[in-house]
């Protein structure tokens, strides 16, 4: 199996196979463009990975590469957060600064499911709470004025009654 | 990772490293300790403890992140419960991450609403009065918009609503030279819709209908055995041997169909072609634009009672007892691919799909057969008389029968999963939604059922019947649904349209003032 060479940018060099990489269309359409088949000096550098998290994606990667492709028609469904796997949902076990990290490299290596399984976590800390409760989660301060906040729990009251 | 330069990192106890090596104080991490003798010692000198930080400072700084983790724990270790509460404190926050006010900073406002947009109205509702940052976010990223426009695309009731109450045109991409409204318009929009949605609930709950009469003024033989409706047009097969289409605008017949010998007892149309089912024994096709009979099949030897059609493909079935399977290349082009035979009296309906192709029949029972080989797979037994009407979706069969009850059954299992009774005569048409299940039976008498209760094993049986529409002087012999109307055909020689979308309190008072 053909292997390509990783580069992190605190130039940590991770080797994997080519089917894993590909899950990430950044790095399937370098490889492609560049035509590195033969060439086994070839390192690809990821500027924007650490090597903590490219060892976490890779570790994502590896799990999900045999996956189908995602539905074309998957605008026409219903959104829902509720279908994460056992094993992803293990996998994200990680603290909220991690997560983020995850984000960012599922967003530039452009790995759909990653990013799409890493919002829908996201999602799942947000569902269900209470302004206060978001804050809380995040250590988000609130910056709106008392007029602020009841102007617009005025314009939410639809929520509240149903 | 820690910031090491912080004034606020928690002081360390230079006295405990020199201790090490020594068999210290045995360390329980379930106990707070709550005297230490050593900590009576007088504390170093404030400048000496100064010079010393800033030495280990130095030191820590120079040595690997692996290294470095590991000299914290083991500082940490070292240290008491009230002290680690304080750390983790100062920890805590290090940690946490306000995600959908941070992506968009690195330019990535695409990704935080992505997130947003997983959440259902009362969440996002929550997510706005956070702070003004995820305000702004939720507003730019026209967050209330995309969830209508997702309900739209996933939920007919949102659909049929978008369209009939005209909303639709602020969704999705404008026409060319228009402008959509700003955020704060879908926001005030959606409680609006949830509103309608329960308005309409509500009209189905307790029978509050606008009604509208078609008279179709049948000159010998008075009665509409079957209809078909969209938004423009109802077409329906008559006792007369004709087939009415109707305007539902104004309610005025555009067109009579003439060709057929005998009574209209069943039809179908789609955008291209009309096909009916007689009781003079043939099939005809008609073209649904200009009326023209374009076909006749001539194969059963009796009545056809019941067709569908769908994919290139037609299943009819007849008073003969004999069920055809039909291919459609074209409205002309219509050749007799099988005959399922099997009932031992006439088959008085038919329903398919790309699995199994289903009948039932006078003889009690229902047959299912595979669609792609035609072989006969199972028979469905527990009407105690014949069955007049079915419906087969997904893998669901309701049927109706002269047994006055109404059955559900799992098409796969074959077992009956409910009997509805209610009606005091013969069930003669059926459908059903996601929902509900309507039907119409011999007494005049149409019912509505709550059918996801009927399909849960714990609801009691008197809970499921919603409501009975009481309005037909005749035999129901064809009603078709949908979230916002039921239209229904009859011996009284009506089809009558239940208008559940328009009914509301003022137009109720209006027409009771008349």
């Amino acid at each position: 199996m053909p292997k390509i060479r990783l580069q992190s940018c605190d130039n940590d060099i991770f080797e994997v196979d080519y089917d894993v990489a590909k899950c990430s269309t950044t790095i399937k359409t370098m490889v492609d463009d560049l035509g590195l088949d033969d060439n086994d000096d070839e390192i690809v550098p990821l500027p924007n990975v650490n090597s903590a998290i490219l060892r976490k994606v890779i570790q994502w990667a590896t799990q999900h590469k045999d996956d189908p492709p995602p539905p074309e028609d998957e605008d026409n469904r219903e959104k829902r957060t509720d279908d994460i796997s056992s094993w992803d949902s293990d996998f994200l076990k990680v603290d909220q600064g991690t997560l983020f990290e995850l984000i960012l490299a599922a967003n530039y290596l452009d790995i759909k499911g990653l990013l799409d399984v890493t919002c829908k976590t996201v999602a799942n800390m947000i569902k269900g709470k209470t302004p206060e409760e978001i804050r809380k989660t995040f250590n988000i301060k609130n910056d709106f004025t008392t007029e602020e906040e009841e102007q617009i729990r005025r314009e939410n009251e639809w929520c509240e009654d149903k | 990772m820690f910031n090491c330069n912080s004034n606020t990192v928690v002081k360390m106890e230079t006295d405990k490293i020199v201790e090490d090596g020594l068999p210290s104080t045995q360390y329980d991490p379930h106990m707070t300790i709550i005297y230490d003798p050593r900590k009576k010692e007088p504390p170093p000198p404030a400048s000496q403890y100064t010079s010393e930080r800033e030495l280990c400072l130095k030191y820590f700084d120079q040595w690997s992140e692996h290294d470095q983790i590991q000299f914290v724990e083991n500082l940490l270790s070292r240290m008491c419960h009230y002290q680690h509460g304080h750390i983790n404190t100062y920890l805590k926050p290090m940690l946490q991450r306000d995600f959908i006010s941070l992506l968009p900073k690195k330019g990535l406002d695409h990704v935080a609403e992505n997130i947003l947009s997983y959440l259902d109205a009362e969440s996002l509702g929550q997510a706005e009065l956070v702070c003004k940052e995820w305000r702004r976010v939720i507003s730019e990223g026209m967050l209330w918009k995309k969830l209508i426009e997702r309900k739209v695309k996933t939920d007919a009731l949102w659909r049929g609503l978008a369209e009939k109450r005209g909303w639709i045109r602020y969704l999705f991409k404008p026409k060319p030279g228009q402008q959509h409204p700003d955020h704060f318009s879908y926001r005030t929009l959606f409680p609006k819709i949830l509103r309608d949605i329960e308005s309409i609930e509500n009209n189905w709950r307790n029978g509050q209908f606008l009604l509208q009469r078609i008279n179709c003024r049948s000159e010998n033989s008075k009665g509409v055995y079957c209809l078909q409706y969209d938004d423009n047009k109802i077409v329906s097969g008559l006792r007369d041997n004709t087939i009415k289409i109707w305007d539902r605008n104004n309610l005025q017949c555009t067109k009579v169909l003439t060709g057929h010998t005998g009574s209209v007892l069943c039809l179908q149309y789609d955008e291209n072609v009309i096909i009916s089912g007689s009781s003079d024994s043939t099939v005809r096709v008609w073209d649904v634009q200009t009326g023209e009979m374009v076909n006749t099949l001539i194969h059963h030897c009796e009545a056809v009672l019941h067709l569908r059609f769908s994919n290139g493909m037609m299943v009819t079935c007849s008073k003969d007892r004999s069920i055809a399977v039909w291919d459609m290349v074209s409205s002309t082009e219509i050749t007799l691919r099988r005959v399922l035979v099997g009932h031992r009296a006439a088959v008085n309906v038919v329903d398919f799909d790309d699995k199994y192709i289903v009948s039932a029949s006078g003889d009690r029972t229902i047959k299912v057969w595979n669609t792609s080989s035609c072989e006969f797979v199972r028979t469905l037994n527990g009407h105690k008389r014949g069955i007049a009407c079915l419906q087969y979706k997904d893998r669901l069969v309701v049927s109706g029968s002269s047994d006055n009850t109404i059955r559900l059954w799992d098409i796969e299992f074959g077992m009956c999963l409910r009997i509805l009774e209610g009606h005091d005569e013969l069930v003669r048409c059926i459908r059903f939604d996601k929902k509900r299940i309507v039907s119409g039976a011999y007494d005049g008498k149409i019912k509505v059922w709550n059918l996801i209760a009927a399909l849960d094993p714990r609801s009691p049986t008197n809970s499921l019947c919603l409501r009975t529409l009481v309005e037909h002087t005749g035999r129901v012999f064809r009603l078709q649904f949908d979230e916002f109307q039921i239209v229904s055909s009859s011996h009284d020689d009506t089809i009558l349209i239940w208008d559940f979308l328009n009914y509301n309190e003022s137009t109720a008072a209006s027409v009771a003032n008349e």
